[in-house]
């Protein structure tokens, strides 16, 4: 890592000698390469509307099974399942049967009068369906989420319930509040795995972050970068940024915890 | 050994198993590999002198061929071992890039021209063996023998190579109409009528031909029409006006309704070889490798038939032929045996046999003449294909350093036209960012 650090500095085509060039990799990324901003805005909408959306399912998924319903470890696991396949390839590969334009999404929608399309080969609509995959892996934190709800001490509800607060308002001012360092617990997981996200993209979008750059994310035009074109100098500048971003990310989640997540000790 | 848990791929353990339990440390692992389809090469024993390590890309049924090349070398030559690592395409240039930065690539790996340039320092030259009568190119025709030489070093031996075609299926263009068998001959506007016909044909979701425009192949192809290629002297060989007049060719297609929509043609563009537009009968013609013909067919009812890139106004007949090719690495301490190998697989009959027309054209009429009478329909066709446009195929020349990167703006420039931009303003813009790459 050490090694990286020093050769984010060099021109280094993986095969020669490297040679410091001190700051250029960084003025090179923000002011010449013309995939550097699109991959970067690509990434942030990723992360910051997959993972609210991912965390979403999750919790409501969790709030729902924790009323004690019948078959509750079979529905946990069942759930669960989608994190465990999640990033692999294979789910990658399924993800352009389901949205591709013979796909499973079509056959529901097109007999309902739409048009058919390629949701994964449209430019507006493929970083979407990516979108939707991370959504679907909502099992790891509607675990934790779960395990959180049972953490609440049913008294508090009763005792809510007797002072008249309704179902929402009970949800809103105890479950919320008491769960919220689960909750920023589970943000800042997802969001930091969100930044990294790789197979996903490289699986769906054939490995060129395609249609249109639509789908590259910033790892993919790292490795892009470092693996096929050997700009490896560069690749540990993009790297190292995204080093920065992430602790940046997660330590300004830690500062604004501080206004809404509640200990309750 | 050392260097093998590295690349430890399923094959090498079952040998390393192998291996184990012939020396009896574990008589149950014997067991367990035992089961596997154990390639032979276990015979490392006493007299074992040198272990290889050999790497190569591809799909199942290619490994296998190399495997059996090999197992039939090892046949004659029992006390080496050969450990052998192979990959997907990205995979294997991932795995490539990293070991030439630890001077620890394999005695044997494979190469391309679009790679050498970047690579040439760290590959062997082979004249010596040439010279010394080790490996024996005698058959070669001069031209492939010119492709592995970069800078005047003989780096790498030709194993088969490539042109960018026009693949019709002759069905689907008779049904609309339209004589497949007369595609040998076609220009540019003749291939555009055909095209509109077989989309007319359909029912909306069929096209004439996939869309073209991006295919660097058929750039180069296009290019030498033009009398000039993508790379000239370390810099780009073409001008923004050659890459507007390209586009805008295949946007006059597009524009006729002949290419299949964007979103379609973006999905399928990487799909394996039985996903395809044209495997699936949704389009009638694709600009391919012509190689890919033979492994195509079997999914297509009709005979799919082969035709030279068409003809553009004022040009002549051209093709491009991009090499596979073999090459010993410089860090290699067995080159002298690395060299008898390549010997072996490119001039033994069995060898030849066992590999075919893999990598398509063949660079010696020796190969081909062995060969020709035992090959399928559709492998004959490719092989008569090849023999046809000897006269105008041209070899590629290896890419100067950020070649590759370059080459990627042209599927970029055609995307940016299929998605409403100006052939004129793509051209710009993606030329000038081509000759970016190639001068920093």
């Amino acid at each position: 890592m050490t090694a990286s650090l020093v050769l984010a500095f060099t021109d280094y085509r993986l095969i020669d000698t490297p040679s410091w060039i001190g700051l250029d990799n960084f003025v090179r990324m923000f002011t010449m390469d013309p995939r550097f901003w699109p991959a970067v805005l690509v990434t942030l909408i990723y992360v910051f509307v997959g993972v609210p959306l991912q965390l979403t399912v999750a919790f409501t998924l969790a709030v729902l099974l924790d009323r004690g319903i019948r078959g509750l470890s079979w529905y946990r696991a069942v759930f669960y399942l989608p994190s465990l396949l999640g990033g692999s390839v294979a789910v990658a590969l399924l993800w352009r049967k389901v949205f591709g334009r013979d796909g499973l999404f079509n056959a529901v929608l097109v007999p309902l009068g739409f048009e058919p399309m390629s949701w994964i080969g449209n430019p507006d609509t493929a970083l979407l369906t990516l979108i939707a995959l991370l959504m679907w892996q909502f099992g790891s934190p509607m675990i934790i989420f779960l395990a959180g709800l049972r953490q609440i001490p049913q008294e508090i509800y009763d005792a809510a319930a007797v002072d008249g607060v309704g179902r929402i308002g009970r949800l809103v001012r105890i479950t919320l509040p008491l769960l919220s360092p689960v909750t920023f617990f589970n943000l800042v997981l997802q969001i930091v795995a969100a930044f990294q996200a790789f197979t996903p993209a490289y699986i769906v979008s054939g490995g060129t972050g395609g249609p249109a750059d639509s789908t590259l994310f910033y790892t993919l035009h790292l490795y892009d970068q470092g693996f096929r074109f050997l700009n490896m100098g560069y690749a540990s500048a993009m790297a190292w940024l995204l080093v920065l971003v992430i602790g940046g990310f997660t330590a300004a989640n830690f500062l604004a915890s501080k206004h809404w997540v509640h200990y309750g000790d | 050994m050392s260097t093998s848990s590295r690349t430890l791929g399923r094959r090498q353990f079952l040998q390393t198993a192998g291996g184990l339990g012939a020396l009896g440390l574990a008589g149950f692992l014997g067991a367990c590999s035992g089961g596997g389809n154990a390639t032979g090469n276990g015979a490392g024993g006493a007299g074992s002198t040198a272990t290889l390590r050999m790497a190569w890309w591809g799909g199942a049924a290619r490994h296998d061929k190399k495997n059996a090349i090999i197992d039939l070398y090892l046949e004659q030559h029992p006390e080496l071992t050969f450990n052998r690592e192979f990959a997907e395409w990205s995979g294997y240039w991932e795995r490539f890039a990293t070991q030439s930065a630890g001077r620890n690539l394999p005695d044997i790996v494979g190469m391309t021209e679009q790679q050498v340039g970047d690579y040439v320092d760290l590959l062997a030259d082979l004249q010596p063996f040439v010279d010394d009568g080790t490996l024996d190119l005698s058959g070669f025709e001069q031209i492939y023998i010119d492709g592995g030489t970069v800078d005047g070093k003989l780096c790498m031996v030709f194993l088969g190579g490539t042109m960018p075609s026009l693949i019709t299926n002759s069905g689907m263009l008779e049904a609309a109409g339209v004589d497949a068998a007369a595609s040998v001959d076609w220009t540019h506007e003749d291939l555009r009528e055909a095209a509109q016909a077989v989309s007319a044909a359909g029912d909306g979701s069929q096209w004439g031909i996939q869309d073209g425009g991006g295919d660097a192949g058929a750039f180069h192809s296009f290019l030498l029409q033009r009398d000039t290629r993508l790379f000239v002297d370390g810099q780009l060989g073409y001008t923004v006006d050659h890459l507007t007049e390209w586009l805008e060719l295949w946007d006059a297609l597009r524009r006729d309704g002949a290419l299949p929509p964007f979103d379609v043609q973006s999905e399928f563009a990487g799909a394996p070889f039985e996903d395809t537009m044209l495997a699936r009968g949704m389009v009638g013609m694709v600009i391919a490798n012509h190689n890919h013909m033979p492994i195509l067919q079997p999914h297509v009812d009709s005979d799919l038939l082969l035709a030279r890139p068409p003809v553009v106004e004022g040009g002549e007949p051209a093709t491009i032929v991009t090499g596979t090719y073999v090459a010993i690495a410089e860090n290699s301490q067995h080159a002298e045996i690395a060299a008898d190998f390549l010997n072996f697989y490119v001039n033994d009959p069995e060898a030849i046999r066992l590999f075919r027309a893999e990598y398509g054209t063949l660079p010696a009429q020796e190969q081909v003449d062995l060969i020709i009478d035992e090959v399928d329909d559709p492998m004959r066709r490719a092989l008569d294909y090849a023999a046809a446009v000897t006269d105008f195929a041209v070899i590629d020349i290896p890419r100067p350093v950020g070649g590759l990167e370059a080459v990627q703006t042209i599927p970029t420039a055609n995307e940016a036209v299929a998605l409403g931009q100006s052939p004129a303003d793509a051209a710009a813009t993606y030329h000038a960012q081509a000759a970016d790459l190639i001068s920093s």
